[in-house]
C-alpha cells in the first residue's frame, strides 16, 4: 500500500452534475465542477463552504457514495473503480471511512453500542466472539466510553455519546481516512470541545488522514493543517489554515470569515448578495 | 412598566408518577425596546421559556408562575384576549421559516392575509404595506418574492419574509427562537443585521434564544445564560465576556474554539448538559463544575442580583478574580 506522492488522497478534475425539477422546469446543478485536490498522509484537510457548494458531494465520491462524471480518485496509491465490485468496495471500506452529521443515521435504534461496532468488525476483521468482544472494549475506551456503553441503545445515550459511538465504529473497520461531514455540527458547544479534542488524539495515535467537511471556520482553525473552500462546486481558494484565515485572498473567503459571530462582532448587511440569492 | 416580565416560572410535563422538569423557575424582565438573549445548550429550556409566553407549551404541561406581557397575565387569558395577544401584541420567528408558511401560499397571499384577513382592513392598502416591508427586509425583486411559493425560495429569502411578517403588526414583543440557526453564516449575518434594523425602527422589544454565544452578544443588550431549566446568570455582553460571574459561562466561553488562535486543546467542560429534571437538591452545575465546594452540593443556590447583574453561585464573589477575562490558555484548577 505504497504511494510514491506520500499522499493518500489524490483527486483530479471531478466533476459532477445533478438535475433537479420536473419536465419544462428542468435545472442542471454542477455540484462539482474541475475539483483537484490532494491530501498528504496524516495531515487533515478541512474543506469549508456554504450548503450547495458541493463540499458533501465531495466527500461522497471520495467514499464511493456518489459516482462522479469525470475525473479520477486514487486512494491509498489505488485507482478508485467506478463501477466497484463487491470486493473492492470492501478493500476501499478498509481506506476510508466516513462519520455524518447526525449519528442517528449510522445508528439503528434497536442494536445496542456494541453490536454496531461489532458488525463493522465482523465485516473486516475474523475475530473470535471473545476478541471481538475485547475490540469493541478498546474501541469504547479510545473514544472515552467505557465498557458498560456497550450494552446501551442509542435512545439511552446523549447526542455526544452517539456521536462516539459512530466515531468508533467508523474506527472499527481501522481505516487509513476518515472523512467527517460536518460531524460536530450538532453538538453542543461544550461536547463539541470534548469531541474535537478526542479527534485530534485518535488522528496523531493512529496516525489517521482526515477530511474535515464544515462550514465553522472556528473549527476549522482548531482542527486543520490545510484547507480548500468551495463555491458553487468549485474550489475558490487552498493553502495553509493559518495563511487562508488570516489573509484570505478571495473575496468569498473574507465574507465568510467576516461573517462568523465573535467578540465585537456586527451583523452587517451585504449589498447586492440578495439577488444573487434569488436566483439560487 | 416593562413588555415582559417572568415571575418563577416553572413547567413540568407529566411522567410516570410526577411531573418532570423542564423549567425550574425562570424570573427574567424585559424592557421596551431591549433585546435580551437566552443562550444554553440543547435541554436547558431556552425554547420553552418562549413557549410560555406563547402559551404554546406541549400537550399537558403544568406551568406555574406569572407571565406579565404588558402588564396582563398571559398564563389567564381566555381564548378570544390570547388571539388578540398574539396578533397585536407578539411576534415570533422559529428556526424553520417553512414551518411558519403555508406551501400552497404564494408570499403575497401569506403577507396579505396577515396583514388584511387578520386586522379586517381592505386588499389594496396591504398589497401596498406587504411590497413596502419586503424592500424593508432586502428583497430587491419585490414582483418576483410576492408571486413564489415557499418551496421556490432559498431558506435566506424565506425567513425575510417571515421577519417581514413578524414586524408587519408592529408588534412590542419579538420572539425569535434560533432564527438563523438554519442558514449559513453569510446569509445568517445579513438576516441578524435586518432583524436588527428592523427591531430598532419599530422599537420592539425582543427575546432572543440562540446557543451562540457570540451571536447573540452581537445584537443583545442584555444575556441571560440557562443551565438546566434555570437563568444561572444575567448580564451585559460586555461584562460576560470579560468578568463572567458563573463558572458555567466561563467555561462556555472557553470551549468555544476560536477564529483567529488554535488552542494545543480545548478547554472543556467534563461531562454532558443535564436535563432540568436530573436535577437534585444543590447547584445544578457542581457535577461539572471544577470550583465546586461542600456548600455548593447543599441545597438549590438562588439567583442574586446585585448592580444590574444576577448569578447563581455561591462562590462567585471569591472567584470573580479567577473567573475574570477568559483565555484559552488558562488553566482552571
Amino acid at each position: 500500500m505504497s504511494d510514491t506522492t506520500g499522499n493518500v488522497i489524490e483527486i483530479s478534475a471531478l466533476c459532477k452534475e445533478f438535475t433537479t425539477g420536473q419536465r419544462g422546469r428542468r435545472r442542471t446543478v454542477r455540484a462539482l465542477d474541475d475539483v483537484s485536490l490532494s491530501v498528504a498522509d496524516g495531515s487533515c484537510l478541512a474543506v469549508v463552504g456554504e450548503s450547495g457548494s458541493g463540499k458533501t458531494t465531495l466527500a461522497r465520491v471520495l467514499v464511493g457514495l456518489e459516482r462522479a462524471d469525470a475525473g479520477h480518485v486514487v486512494l491509498a496509491g489505488r485507482p478508485v473503480a467506478q463501477r466497484p465490485r463487491r470486493a473492492e468496495r470492501r478493500a476501499r471500506a478498509r481506506d476510508i471511512q466516513m462519520v455524518f452529521q447526525d449519528p442517528n443515521g449510522s445508528l439503528n435504534r434497536r442494536r445496542t453500542a456494541g453490536s454496531a461496532i461489532g458488525e463493522v468488525l465482523a465485516a473486516h476483521h475474523r475475530l473470535s466472539g471473545a476478541e471481538a468482544r475485547r475490540r469493541v472494549d478498546d474501541l469504547l475506551d479510545q473514544v472515552g466510553l467505557s465498557p458498560a456503553h456497550a450494552r446501551a441503545l442509542p435512545g439511552e445515550l446523549s447526542g455526544g455519546q452517539k456521536q462516539r459511538i459512530a466515531i468508533a465504529r467508523a474506527l472499527a473497520a481501522e481505516p487509513r481516512v476518515l472523512v467527517l461531514d460536518e460531524a460536530v455540527a450538532a453538538l453542543d458547544v461544550s461536547v463539541q470541545a470534548q469531541v474535537l479534542n478526542l479527534l485530534a488524539e485518535i488522528r496523531q495515535a493512529r496516525r489517521l488522514t482526515y477530511l474535515f467537511i464544515t462550514h465553522d471556520l472556528s473549527v476549522v482553525r482548531q482542527v486543520s493543517e490545510e484547507v480548500v473552500v468551495m463555491r458553487q462546486g468549485r474550489i475558490v481558494e487552498r493553502g495553509s489554515t493559518a495563511q487562508v484565515l488570516d489573509d484570505p485572498g478571495h473575496p468569498y473567503t473574507r465574507l465568510l470569515r467576516d461573517s462568523a459571530p465573535r467578540p465585537g462582532w456586527r451583523p452587517r448587511r451585504a449589498t447586492g448578495t440578495d439577488t444573487a440569492e434569488a436566483q439560487a | 412598566m416593562n413588555v415582559l416580565e417572568l415571575d418563577d416560572v416553572r413547567l413540568g410535563v407529566p411522567d410516570r408518577g410526577g411531573d418532570r422538569a423542564i423549567l425550574r423557575g425562570v424570573s427574567l424582565s424585559v424592557a421596551p425596546g431591549e433585546a435580551i438573549g437566552l443562550v444554553g445548550e440543547s435541554g436547558s429550556g431556552k425554547s420553552m421559556t418562549l413557549r410560555t409566553v406563547l402559551r404554546t407549551e406541549p400537550w399537558g404541561a403544568r406551568v406555574t408562575g406569572r407571565v406579565m406581557l404588558e402588564g396582563e397575565d398571559v398564563r389567564r387569558l381566555g381564548a378570544a384576549d390570547l388571539r388578540r395577544v398574539r396578533a397585536d401584541a407578539l411576534a415570533m420567528i422559529s428556526q424553520d421559516p417553512r414551518a411558519a408558511l403555508n406551501p400552497l401560499l404564494r408570499v403575497s397571499g401569506f403577507l396579505v392575509e396577515g396583514l388584511c384577513d387578520a386586522r379586517g382592513g381592505s386588499r389594496q392598502p396591504a398589497v401596498r404595506r406587504a411590497r413596502d416591508l419586503l424592500s424593508q427586509v432586502g428583497i430587491a425583486d419585490v414582483d418576483r418574492c410576492m408571486d413564489s411559493y415557499p418551496h421556490e425560495l432559498s431558506g435566506g429569502m424565506l425567513q425575510r419574509v417571515v421577519i417581514a411578517a413578524a414586524v408587519a403588526s408592529s408588534p412590542r414583543l419579538l420572539l425569535a427562537d434560533e432564527p438563523t440557526t438554519a442558514l449559513d453564516v453569510s446569509t445568517q449575518s445579513e438576516v441578524m443585521a435586518i432583524l436588527d434594523d428592523q427591531r430598532r425602527e419599530h422599537g420592539m422589544a425582543m427575546v432572543f434564544v440562540t446557543h451562540d454565544l457570540e451571536l447573540a452578544s452581537a445584537v443583545c443588550d442584555r444575556i441571560a445564560v440557562l443551565y438546566a431549566g434555570e437563568i444561572v446568570e444575567i448580564a451585559t455582553p460586555e461584562q460576560l465576556h470579560s468578568s463572567p460571574r458563573h463558572p458555567y459561562t466561563r467555561l462556555l466561553l472557553d470551549s468555544r474554539p476560536s477564529l483567529t488562535t488554535k488552542a494545543p486543546m480545548l478547554p472543556v467542560i467534563p461531562g454532558r448538559p443535564i436535563a432540568a429534571y436530573e436535577v437534585e437538591d444543590r447547584c445544578a452545575f457542581s457535577g461539572r463544575c471544577p470550583w465546586a465546594a461542600p456548600q455548593c452540593v447543599d441545597g438549590e443556590v438562588p439567583l442574586l442580583h446585585a448592580a444590574g447583574r444576577a448569578v447563581r453561585c455561591h462562590r462567585s464573589d471569591e472567584l470573580a478574580g479567577e473567573l475574570a477575562h477568559p483565555t484559552a490558555t488558562e488553566a482552571t484548577p
